[in-house]
C-alpha cells in the first residue's frame, strides 16, 4: 500500500512537472516568437525609417538644385526668339548639336545668331546668377550653347567664391576632348546623349579639383538642341550627411551608384563595386521590387541593410550588425526565460507541497492501517484537514477505537469463566500453546508446574442444597486456591476442577504452599456451618521433567493421577474415621 | 477498503491539483504574452485601391453631362456609352455594336431601326430601355445647356421639338422596351457616325430627371451604363471613377481611373517619372515632351496616335483685301508649312493640303502640295495691288497655348518675308468667340479635330452654308459650292459622297484658298510600365476609354 501511495505521488508530481514545463515552454517559445516578430519588425521599420528619412534630406538637397535650375531651363526655353531663329534658319535642324542636319546658315544669318545667342546668354547668366546665389549648396553654374549654332557664344561657367561670390571662369573647349571623356566634358556630352534633364557623379573633375555632383538640362526648342546648362553641387557636403548617419552602435549608411559601385562608404574605398564586396547585397539591392531588408554576412559579422534610391539615381544602403539589432530581441528573450524558470520553480514547488498535504496523512494512515493489522489499537492520526483526507483520517480513527472495545469485550467473553471469574479451559489451551512453543525452542530451558484441583462432594451437594449451593461451593473453593496461589494463573478445567500452573517463586515454594493449603482448609472446616461453606477438595501436582514430557499435555497428565491419587486417600481416610 | 481509499483520493485530488497549477500558469504568463502582443492593421483604405486605379491627367471639364460640353471628354467617355462606337481598324475605323446589338437603315436612307441589347443596366440597377435612348435624344434639343442639338438635326421633328412647337420627337418612334425607329427628314450617311460622339451618350431618363442640373455635377446623380462609375469629384483636383461592377460587357480590364486636373504649375514630367501618372498626353507638356521623344529612355513607352484633326489658317473671305484670292493665295504660298510643322510638333505630323485630315474617312492623300513659294506669293500681292504689302491682323485669345503662339509667331515672321505686316491681338475667349460667331475676325490660327468620322462633320462646322461660314469668321463666298456640301449629305452612295465632299474640298482651298491647312499631328502618350492594352482613340482625342487598359501591378 505505501509503495502504490509513492506511485500516486510520484505519478501526479511528475504529471504535474511535465504540465508546467510543457506549458511554460510552450507559451515560452510563443513569448519569444512573438518577441522577436516583433523586434524584427521594429528593428526593419527602424532601419526602413531610417533609411527614407535620410533619402528624403539628401533629395531635399539634390531637388533644390534642380528645381533651381529647372526655372532657369524654363526662363532659357521661354526666352528663345523663335523668329530669329526662323529667320538664321535653326528652326528644324534636327540633329544631336554635334552634327546638325540641313544647317547651312548664311554668313547674315550666323552673325545674327550669334549676336542674338549673345544678348540670350547674358540674359540668362542674370537669372542664373539669382537662383545660384540663392543656393549655397551650388558650386558653380555654367551654360553651353550648341557650338554648331553659334560660332561665338558659346556660353558661361561661373564658379562660387569665397568671398567675392560668383566669378566667371575659362571656358573648357569642347574640341580639345574626346565626348567619352568623362572628367572633362562629361557634363556637356552625357546629357546630351540622354536627351534628358540628368544627374552626372559623383565624378572627379580636373578642371576643379573636386569630386562633385551635376545637375545638367539640355535646352531644345522647335526640335533643335540649342545647348545645356547646368550646376555642379560638392559631393564632400553630401559624403558629409551620409558619414553623420549613425544605426544603433556601429551601422552606418553607404552610397553606391546605379550600377552597384561604392561612391562612398565610411569604411571601405570608393570604386569597389558590390558585388565584390558582397554579393548577396549587391543582388537584392538590385531587386527593384524591394528596399529591403535583407541579411547579409561581412567580414565574418551577421548584418541587415535596407536601401533607397536618391533622385539623382544613386543607391543609398543603411546597414546594421544583427546582433545590436537583436539587441532588444535578446534581452526580451532572457526576461521570458528568466520569466518562464520562476514561474516552472514556483508552480513545481506549489504543486510538491501540494503533494505533500495530500499523500503526507495517506502515508501517516498506511502506518496506521498496519499498526492496526498488528492488533496495535492505540493509533495516533495527527491530520485534521478539512478535506477528503482529513475525513478519511477522522472515520480511521473512530474506526480503529471501536475495534478495540470490540476486540476487548471479545476476548473477556472468550477466556473468563462466568461462575468464578478465573480463565476458562480456552485461555488454559493458549497458555499451554505458548509453553508447548517455550519447550519446543530449545533456545531456552521452561521451568514450570501444574497442580490440577477436584472438588469433591459436589454432586451431593447440588442434590441436596440445590444448584445454587453447589455454585456457591464451587466459588467458595476458588476464591480459596486463588488466594493461596495468588501470584500463579488459576484456571476452571471442568464442572468441578480447576488447575494452576506455576512458575517462578511459586514453583519452588510448591510445597510449602500445599501445606499451607492444607492448613488454611482445616481452619476454614472446622469453623464452616453448612457443607457447601467447606472447601473439599483432591490435589495433584506434576513438575515438568524435560526427560519424560514432551509437552504440558503431558504433565497434566502426571497432575491428574497425582489428583486422583490424592482423591482415593482422602477417601479411604473419610470411610475409616 | 483499500482500493475506495484510493480511488477516493487520487480522482479528484490530481485533477484538483493539476487544474490549479494550470490556472495559475497561464495566470502568470498572460501580462507577459500581453506585452509581446502584436499590432493588427485593419485597413484597405480607399488610398489604397486607389492605387490600383489607372492614373491619368485631363483638364477638368465643367460638367462629365455630355451634351453640355465641347471638350475633356473621358469622364462622359468611361461613364456611358453609345448606341455605337467606333473601333480603330486596320485601314481606317469602322462602327461596332455597342448598347444597340444592331440596326438596319431603310432603302431611302431615311429611316432607322435599331434594337437594344438585352439585359443592359444602368450603374443605379435601372434597365435601359428604348424610352431612355428617346429621352437622350430628345434632350439634346430640348435641354437649354445642350451644346449638341446638331446631332438630331436630321432627325424627323427636331426643328418642332427644338422650337417647342412639339412635345415629343416625331421622328423617334418605340416599337417596345427594345426597339426604337428613327426617322430622318431627309437621308443622313453621317448620322449614324454622329451617334458615336459622346454627346450622343444614352442617359437613364428617371435619374437624369430627377437630378435636373445637378446631373453631371453630382456623383450620385449621374448614373450610366458605361464601363466606370463616378465615385469622387474633387473640384480642382480629381475625378476618380471606379469600376462597374455590373457593366453589361464584363468587369473592366483595371478597378477604376485617377483622373488628375492638370495644374499649370504641377510639373507632370516629374509625377509621371515617380509614377504618380500611368498615361500621359505628351500634347501637355511643352519643353518636357522632347525628354521623353528624345534618347532611348522612354522609347519603349510611348503609344502613338493620329489626331484626326487638322490646324489652319482661318481668312477671312468677306474682307479685303482677303477678299481677293489672289492675296489669300499669296499668304498660303507665303508660309513654310514644314518648318511650323517642325516647330509646332517638331515633325511629327503630317503636312495637310485640303480639309480632311490625315486619318478622316474622305482624306484625300493626292490633293497637290501648296508649296512654299515667297517669291510667288510677292508676285501675287503685286498682282492684287499690294507690292507693298499690307497690314492683317491675327486674332488670338488670351487661352491660347504657348506652342500655338509660338506658331503664331513664326507665321508672322514668315508673313513679314512676303511684306505683310502682321499685328498679332490677344483677346479674351469669349470677345474671340463672339466676334468670331459675328465673322468679324480678319484671321486666326485653330485645330479643329473630327468628333466623327465623316467629312460631313467639317463640312458642317465651316462650309454648310453663309450662316455657318460667317459664324467660323471664314465667311466663305461661294454659295453654290456651299450648297452642293450640304446636298453632299443626303447623297446615299458612299463613294460619291466622298466624291463629292473631295471635290468641294480642292474647289475650297486650292482654288479658292478660302483657310490655309497647315498639319495634323500624330498624338503621344507616354505609357508607364505597368499598363498594358491602352491605344490611343480613333480620332486622337486626349480623351481616351480605359475598359480594356489593365494595371500589371499596383503601386509600391
Amino acid at each position: 500500500m505505501i509503495v502504490k501511495l509513492h506511485s500516486i505521488r510520484t505519478k501526479v508530481t511528475f504529471l504535474t512537472s511535465a504540465a508546467i514545463l510543457l506549458s511554460v515552454a510552450l507559451v515560452g517559445s510563443i513569448a519569444i516568437a512573438i518577441a522577436r516578430h516583433e523586434a524584427d519588425n521594429r528593428s526593419a521599420e527602424l532601419m526602413t525609417l531610417t533609411c527614407s528619412s535620410k533619402c528624403d534630406e539628401i533629395n531635399r538637397y539634390l531637388s533644390y538644385a534642380e528645381e533651381g535650375l529647372r526655372t532657369v531651363s524654363r526662363f532659357a526655353y521661354d526666352s528663345l526668339d523663335s523668329e530669329v531663329l526662323l529667320h538664321s534658319g535653326v528652326i528644324g535642324v534636327n540633329g544631336s548639336g554635334r552634327s546638325l542636319w540641313g544647317h547651312e546658315p548664311t554668313d547674315a544669318q550666323q552673325t545674327a545668331l550669334d549676336s542674338y545667342f549673345e544678348d540670350y546668354l547674358s540674359q540668362m547668366q542674370v537669372m542664373f546668377n539669382t537662383v545660384a546665389e540663392s543656393n549655397p549648396n551650388v558650386l558653380t553654374y555654367y551654360a553651353r550653347i550648341n557650338p554648331e549654332l553659334s560660332r561665338t557664344s558659346s556660353g558661361f561657367w561661373y564658379s562660387r567664391q569665397m568671398r567675392t561670390g560668383f566669378e566667371s571662369q575659362p571656358l573648357t573647349d569642347l574640341d580639345g576632348y574626346a565626348p567619352d571623356d568623362m572628367s572633362h566634358v562629361g557634363w556637356y556630352y552625357l546629357p546630351l546623349d540622354r536627351g534628358m534633364p540628368s544627374w552626372l557623379g559623383p565624378y572627379y573633375n580636373i578642371n576643379m579639383d573636386k569630386t562633385i555632383l551635376s545637375y545638367v538640362i539640355p535646352l531644345y526648342r522647335f526640335g533643335t538642341f540649342i545647348g545645356i546648362i547646368g550646376v555642379d553641387l560638392d559631393f564632400e557636403e553630401l559624403t558629409e550627411r551620409i558619414g553623420a548617419i549613425k544605426i544603433l552602435e556601429s551601422g552606418y549608411a553607404f552610397l553606391t551608384d546605379s550600377k552597384g559601385k561604392i561612391v562612398y562608404h565610411p569604411q571601405l574605398a570608393s570604386g569597389l563595386f558590390l558585388a565584390e564586396v558582397n554579393s548577396e547585397l549587391e543582388a537584392a539591392e538590385f531587386n527593384k521590387q524591394s528596399t529591403g531588408p535583407i541579411r547579409y554576412r561581412y567580414g565574418g559579422v551577421a548584418k541587415k541593410a535596407v536601401w533607397g534610391t536618391l533622385v539623382n539615381g544613386l543607391m543609398l544602403v543603411v546597414a546594421a550588425p544583427v546582433r545590436e539589432i537583436n539587441a532588444g530581441w535578446n534581452l526580451m528573450t532572457l526576461y521570458i526565460a528568466v520569466a518562464a524558470a520562476l514561474i516552472l520553480t514556483l508552480f513545481t514547488l506549489l504543486a510538491a507541497s501540494l503533494m505533500r498535504r495530500i499523500t503526507g496523512p495517506l502515508e501517516q494512515l498506511a502506518e496506521a492501517s498496519k499498526q492496526l493489522a498488528a492488533g496495535d489499537y492505540d493509533l495516533e492520526l495527527a491530520y485534521g484537514g478539512n478535506d477528503e483526507v482529513g475525513t478519511l483520517t477522522q472515520s480511521f480513527l473512530q474506526m480503529s477505537r471501536e475495534l478495540r472495545t470490540f476486540i476487548s469485550d471479545l476476548n473477556s467473553k472468550a477466556y473468563r469463566d462466568d461462575l468464578t471469574g478465573v480463565k476458562n479451559k480456552a485461555a488454559l489451551t493458549v497458555f499451554t500453546r505458548k509453553l508447548d512453543d517455550s519447550i519446543a525452542s530449545s533456545e531456552e530451558t521452561t521451568e514450570f508446574a501444574m497442580v490440577v484441583f477436584d472438588c469433591n462432594s459436589l454432586k451431593a451437594i447440588n442434590d441436596n442444597y440445590g444448584h445454587e449451593r453447589g455454585d456457591q461451593y464451587l466459588q467458595t473453593a476458588c476464591k480459596f486456591i486463588c488466594k493461596v496461589y495468588a501470584h500463579s494463573p488459576v484456571f476452571r478445567t471442568g464442572g468441578d476442577e480447576f488447575a494452576v500452573i506455576l512458575t517462578g517463586n511459586d514453583l519452588i515454594n510448591a510445597a510449602q504452599l500445599e501445606a499451607h493449603f492444607d492448613a488454611r482448609a482445616s481452619q476454614r472446616n472446622a469453623v464452616a456451618t453448612h457443607p457447601w461453606e467447606t472447601v473439599d477438595v483432591a490435589r495433584g501436582r506434576a513438575n515438568y521433567d524435560a526427560s519424560i514430557d514432551a509437552n504440558v499435555a503431558s504433565v497434566m497428565r502426571r497432575a491428574d493421577m497425582a489428583m486422583y491419587a490424592d482423591k482415593r486417600m482422602k477417601k479411604r481416610q473419610s470411610q475409616t474415621r | 477498503m483499500e482500493v475506495p481509499l484510493r480511488a477516493r483520493i487520487k480522482e479528484p485530488s490530481i485533477s484538483k491539483v493539476l487544474v490549479c497549477v494550470l490556472c495559475a500558469l497561464f495566470a502568470g504568463l498572460t501580462p507577459l504574452l500581453s506585452a509581446c502582443g502584436t499590432s493588427i492593421d485593419h485597413g484597405a483604405s480607399d488610398a489604397e485601391d486607389e492605387n490600383r486605379y489607372l492614373s491619368i491627367v485631363d483638364a477638368e471639364p465643367e460638367s462629365v453631362d455630355p451634351q453640355c460640353i465641347l471638350e475633356n471628354y473621358t469622364a462622359p467617355l468611361n461613364i456611358f456609352d453609345r448606341l455605337v462606337e467606333v473601333e480603330q481598324r486596320e485601314g481606317g475605323s469602322e462602327l461596332t455594336p455597342s448598347l444597340a446589338e444592331s440596326w438596319e437603315c431603310s432603302g431611302d436612307g431615311c429611316v432607322y431601326t435599331f434594337t437594344l441589347k438585352n439585359g443592359v443596366t444602368f450603374s443605379n440597377g435601372a434597365a435601359l430601355t428604348a424610352s431612355d435612348v428617346k429621352f437622350s435624344f430628345e434632350r439634346l434639343l430640348t435641354n437649354p445647356l445642350s451644346c449638341h442639338a446638331d446631332l438630331m438635326e436630321d432627325v424627323l421633328g427636331a426643328d418642332n421639338l427644338l422650337n417647342g412647337d412639339a412635345a415629343e420627337l416625331e421622328g423617334f418612334r418605340i416599337v417596345d422596351d427594345n426597339h426604337f425607329t428613327i426617322e430622318l427628314s431627309r437621308p443622313s450617311a453621317a448620322f449614324i457616325w454622329k451617334l458615336t460622339t459622346p454627346a450622343a451618350s444614352i442617359l437613364d431618363e428617371e435619374t437624369t430627371l430627377h437630378a435636373g442640373e445637378s446631373f453631371g455635377h453630382e456623383v450620385f446623380e449621374t448614373v450610366g451604363t458605361g464601363p466606370f462609375v463616378l465615385s469622387k469629384w474633387s473640384k480642382g483636383k480629381s475625378i476618380v471613377m471606379r469600376a462597374n461592377s455590373n457593366y453589361w460587357a464584363g468587369l473592366p480590364a483595371c478597378s477604376g481611373i485617377k483622373m488628375l486636373f492638370h495644374a499649370e504649375t504641377s510639373s507632370l514630367r516629374d509625377l509621371y517619372t515617380a509614377g504618380s501618372i500611368d498615361i500621359l498626353d505628351l500634347g501637355l507638356l511643352d519643353m518636357d515632351s522632347e525628354y521623353f521623344l528624345r534618347g532611348d529612355s522612354y522609347f519603349g513607352n510611348l503609344v502613338r496616335g493620329k489626331d484626326v484633326g487638322i490646324t489652319f489658317v482661318a481668312l477671312n473671305n468677306s474682307l479685303a483685301p482677303l477678299n481677293d484670292v489672289r492675296v489669300r493665295h499669296a499668304l498660303a504660298l507665303g508660309l513654310d508649312r514644314s518648318t511650323l510643322l517642325t516647330a509646332a510638333a517638331s515633325g511629327r505630323g503630317m503636312i495637310e493640303n485640303g480639309i480632311f485630315p490625315y486619318g478622316l474617312s474622305g482624306h484625300n492623300d493626292e490633293l497637290p502640295q501648296i508649296p512654299y513659294d515667297p517669291a510667288q506669293a510677292k508676285n501675287l500681292l503685286a498682282e492684287a495691288g499690294f507690292a507693298g504689302g499690307f497690314d492683317l491682323v491675327i486674332t488670338c485669345p488670351t487661352t491660347t497655348s504657348q506652342s500655338v503662339r509660338d506658331l503664331v509667331t513664326l507665321i508672322a515672321a514668315l508673313w513679314s518675308n512676303i511684306g505683310v505686316r502682321t499685328h498679332v491681338e490677344n483677346v479674351n475667349a469669349a470677345t474671340f468667340n463672339a466676334r468670331r460667331e459675328a465673322g468679324e475676325l480678319a484671321c486666326y490660327v485653330s485645330t479643329f479635330t473630327a468628333d466623327y468620322n465623316d467629312p460631313q462633320c467639317f463640312i458642317e462646322a465651316f462650309f454648310e452654308g453663309p450662316e455657318v461660314t460667317d459664324g467660323c469668321s471664314i465667311c466663305y463666298q461661294d454659295t453654290a459650292t456651299m450648297r452642293d456640301a450640304l446636298n453632299a449629305r443626303t447623297i446615299l452612295d458612299d463613294k460619291e459622297r466622298i466624291r463629292t465632299y473631295q471635290e468641294i474640298e480642292q474647289k475650297i482651298v486650292q482654288e479658292d484658298y478660302a483657310w490655309i491647312p497647315l498639319y495634323s499631328k500624330a498624338r503621344i502618350f507616354v505609357v508607364g510600365s505597368r499598363v498594358d492594352g491602352f491605344e490611343v482613340r480613333w480620332n486622337g482625342w486626349p480623351s481616351n476609354r480605359y475598359d480594356k487598359v489593365r494595371i500589371l501591378e499596383a503601386k509600391a
